[in-house]
């Protein structure tokens, strides 16, 4: 049991709880916060998760927790690991079931003000090309072969069959190829349940999003991202659906088994880990590998059906109807990277639980046209009141392996939001705010209220006034599409 | 649903979804999980209804572990047939092994995906008035 007293300031919005406080951590664990967050982080369970990932054989520096952080199953929401390669561990658990859930942003040439008028016919169109809600199937059908070339070879994949262009994957995280996947690390169930969910949105917290960009904080940053005001923009937040959960079902399970063979003992069994170097840790990276390109690729496809929407809505009525891919970003992942630690080039796994890459400038990672930037970093709020875009910064490889928030982070379970607001209720209240509304269930959209989420801005404040990522633009919403 | 000697409860959970079940009996137990699983699932009607039938048997390294696959089948089974199972026949068939058989009926959609079931703060065992009880998170 971790007390608000274990964790003491070291530095503005920055605590740490020494590695005295409990037996099993092995590092200190440190969260971003005011005091007002970390009041809200102490509520569940997520410090001692985060306490519980400190414990986790071969890790670095410290256990991390972002602003955002609430609890999760294993690994806190919000929390970042990072294990020190070979012999450091990798845990699927450390990634979550919906591997390489993320997001990406796509931008218009169209003004928000023209576009109002027509947003129920844009909607509409959305909401009939873009397959949403829990056991829709997409429009491809994939044979053995063809899923396994897609699961190595991710976005460019897509591309390749009409869906975007090569530009789209210079705009991606890792140009939307993972290249250690094998699909012949993938399962024979896994393989299955992605054979028909390519383009498809899911349901959850998944959502679509149709945004005005309301303000900009940084002119030059925002101009390098194609970022103007009172412009039109795209947000689409998705994973790797049932094959991406299968994956990591079939990871946990078999490394439950190993860790007795590996001598490890954990707080939590869905901490299970197992050494990288060993078949069991090499298996589930390439196999999460392969269920992040299913993800990169799943968004690409969804990424065109947004853009023949938008011709299909909006035809004749604007001159240009072109979106360009501004970024796309993970936020569950465990990846290989370099960092410099205690003044040593190291490579290290960097898990990333509901958590953004915000690499700095000049990483080579980093788009050529951004690389004097660094990279954009994508945090979607609610649905009532926006996101914003961030630019990764030196202080975040200097601090958190190069990682900052992923959202706002939930105040309230889902059974408590869908008790304050009925959906429909909820769909009155954010079509009086001008923001159109398509779901695919009101009791899910009621489970998604903004009340149950923390306040963005409270959240991006924190990363932003520590550096760990700096503020460059914030959108708001003028249509929500939700699974 | 099959009536069973068991019953679950939702515990708050900020993220996802954690329920406590408790029965008599180790197979009520297994049982009252599963139904408590596709309850959280909120079904609607999404086309003909046809009769379904599965057999499984299912072998682990402890309690914990076949409770953790019994529910992942029966959810990645509902997904394969889009059905919702409605009956829950089962027996141990070792101390932890079981076979079971499931009936229901496909032509449903769930509104809430289960996306996995965790080993998180997972724990099963007898409590002090006799009940078998588990507290289990679902990935929703």
């Amino acid at each position: 049991m971790v007390n608000k007293q274990d964790l003491v300031q070291i530095a503005p919005y920055l605590y740490e709880c020494s590695p005295n406080v409990s037996p099993i951590m092995r590092v200190p664990a440190r969260v971003y916060a005011d005091d007002a967050l970390l009041d809200m982080a102490m509520e569940d369970r997520a410090i001692e998760q985060l306490v519980n990932t400190a414990s986790l054989p071969g890790i670095v520096g410290y256990a991390l927790a972002m602003p955002d952080v609430h609890q999760g199953y294993g690994f806190p929401i919000g929390g970042v690991a990072a294990t020190l390669m070979p012999d450091g561990v990798i845990s699927p658990g450390g990634v979550g079931y919906d591997i390489n859930c993320g997001v990406r942003l796509l931008v218009t040439n169209i003004e928000a003000e023209a576009l109002r008028p027509y947003m129920d016919r844009l909607m509409n169109a959305l909401f009939e090309n873009v397959p949403t809600g829990v056991g829709k199937g997409g429009e491809l059908r994939l044979n053995k072969a063809e899923l396994g070339d897609l699961l190595e070879r991710g976005a460019a994949w897509a591309v390749e069959r009409g869906y975007g262009t090569a530009e789209d994957l210079l705009h991606t995280e890792d140009q939307g190829c993972m290249k250690d996947a094998k699909a012949s690390a993938v399962s024979a169930r896994a393989m299955e349940r992605g054979r028909d969910q390519v383009g498809t949105l899911g349901s959850g917290n998944h959502f679509l999003e149709v945004d005005e960009i309301a303000e900009i904080y940084d002119e030059k940053v925002a101009e390098a991202f194609g970022l103007r005001k009172g412009m039109v923009c795209v947000w689409i937040h998705c994973g790797s659906r049932g094959l991406g959960h299968q994956v990591c079902t079939d990871a946990v399970r078999v490394m439950q088994q190993a860790l007795a063979k590996y001598k490890i003992s954990l707080p939590d069994r869905e901490l299970a880990c197992a050494p990288m170097s060993s078949p069991e840790g090499r298996t589930y990276y390439e196999a999460m590998c392969a269920a992040a390109n299913y993800a990169w690729a799943n968004r690409q496809v969804i990424t065109q059906q947004v853009r023949q929407s938008f011709e299909q809505a909006l035809k004749g009525k604007f001159s240009d109807l072109s979106l360009r891919m501004v970024y796309d970003v993970c936020h569950n992942i465990a990846k290989i990277e370099k960092h410099t630690l205690n003044g040593k080039q190291v490579t290290l796994c960097v898990h990333r639980k509901g958590a953004t890459r915000a690499f700095g400038p000049g990483r080579p990672e980093v788009p050529e046209d951004y690389r004097p930037f660094g990279q954009p970093v994508l945090i979607p709020g609610d649905m009532g009141t926006g996101s914003y875009v961030l630019v990764g910064t030196e202080k975040a490889m200097q601090e958190t392996f190069g990682s900052t928030c992923h959202g706002a982070g939930r105040t309230q379970s889902r059974t408590q939001a869908r008790k304050g607001i009925r959906g429909e209720e909820l769909r009155a209240q954010l079509e009086g705010q001008h923001i159109t509304v398509r779901a695919a269930s009101m009791s899910g959209l009621a489970e998604e209220a903004p009340e149950a989420y923390k306040r963005l801005e409270d959240v991006v404040r924190i990363v932003d006034r520590t550096g760990i990522s700096r503020k460059v633009a914030r959108t708001r919403p003028m249509g929500v599409m939700k699974g | 649903m099959t009536p069973s000697p068991g019953y679950y409860e939702e515990i708050a959970h900020t993220a996802d979804v954690c329920l406590r079940v408790r029965a008599e009996t180790l197979e009520a137990l297994y049982v009252t999980a599963a139904q408590g699983m596709f309850d959280l699932m909120r079904w609607r009607p999404a086309g003909p209804e046809r009769p379904v039938r599965e057999s499984l048997s299912l072998e682990a390294a402890d309690l914990e572990t076949l409770l953790v696959d019994w529910l992942s089948e029966l959810l990645y089974l509902a997904e394969r047939h889009g059905a919702r199972w409605a009956t829950f026949g089962l027996a141990f068939t070792a101390p932890t092994a079981l076979a079971a058989q499931v009936e229901g009926t496909t032509g449903w959609v769930p509104e809430r995906i289960v996306k996995a079931v965790t080993y998180h703060g997972l724990r099963l065992a007898r409590a002090d008035d006799g009940f078998w009880e588990t507290v289990i998170t679902f990935d929703v």
